[in-house]
């Protein structure tokens, strides 16, 4: 089921949408996405290369989450940018996440800043897209 | 629970020197292993062309690119025809950035 959950702490800048950890919700979260970013004046080459980017990050998580697991996406809105951070909780150990996958090439094309951490049972990936100014 | 099926179509029509398959809506982690698996015998029995019409496709990732170099593959082992035609713009995109559009054989509209 999609969730969205207003985070109490933050002011109405985040957004954190989860869904089951399974392919069959990429397009959900795709299409969040585009209507987060169409709103924040994002062009539509900039709009297209968040889609891409964040369903590459999430397709990078799933096959290493647990079974049953949530796949979340916290979107932060600054001033200057755009912070996507997707997580899943996972068992896997070490520097799992495939730094050098195509999935992560096409990533970093598309995003101004990628980082990737494994630890505390979670994996997650974070990328940022400038706004336009 | 589950969202609705995903937005996507595959039609194969095979034609007496080819197989024209036409995806349309979205190509990514979940659909392009079913592209595979319903292309798998074309690409398999031959002999003819294979021609993949993305005029009608919406998104493609990387799960969707690495179906379609896959494909290419197996055409050039079996020295057959292989053309991917028509991507939109937006998807034409994901070929440019990944390079891909020097490697596969791609034909605008």
């Amino acid at each position: 089921m999609t969730q969205v959950i207003p985070e109490p702490w933050a002011t109405d800048d985040v957004v954190v949408l989860c869904v089951p950890a399974a392919g069959a919700y990429l397009g959900v979260l795709r299409t969040a996405t585009a209507g987060l970013a169409a709103r924040l004046q994002f062009t539509l080459d900039e709009i297209e290369d968040l889609r891409i980017a964040v369903d590459e990050a999430c397709a990078m998580l799933l096959p290493i989450a647990t079974p049953d697991a949530e796949l979340s996406c916290r979107f932060a809105v600054t001033d200057d940018a755009l912070t996507v951070e997707t997580s899943v909780p996972t068992t896997a150990s070490g520097s799992r996440l495939p730094a050098e996958s195509f999935s992560w090439q096409v990533l970093s094309a598309l995003a101004d800043e990628i980082d990737a951490t494994l630890n505390g049972g979670q994996a997650a990936i974070r990328l940022t897209k400038r706004r336009p100014k | 629970m589950h969202p609705d099926e995903p937005d996507w179509q595959l039609t194969l029509d095979q034609q007496p020197d080819r197989t024209v398959v036409t995806v349309t809506g979205d190509l990514d982690l979940e659909t392009a292993p079913e592209l595979l698996a319903r292309t798998d015998g074309v690409l398999a029995a031959g002999p003819g062309a294979l021609v993949i019409d993305l005029s009608g496709l919406a998104f493609i990732d990387s799960s969707g690119l690495s179906a379609l170099i896959r494909m290419n593959q197996r055409m050039a082992g079996s020295g057959r025809p292989f053309e991917i035609i028509s991507p939109p713009r937006t998807v034409a995109k994901a070929f440019e950035i990944t390079g891909l559009d020097q490697v596969l054989p791609l034909r605008a509209a």
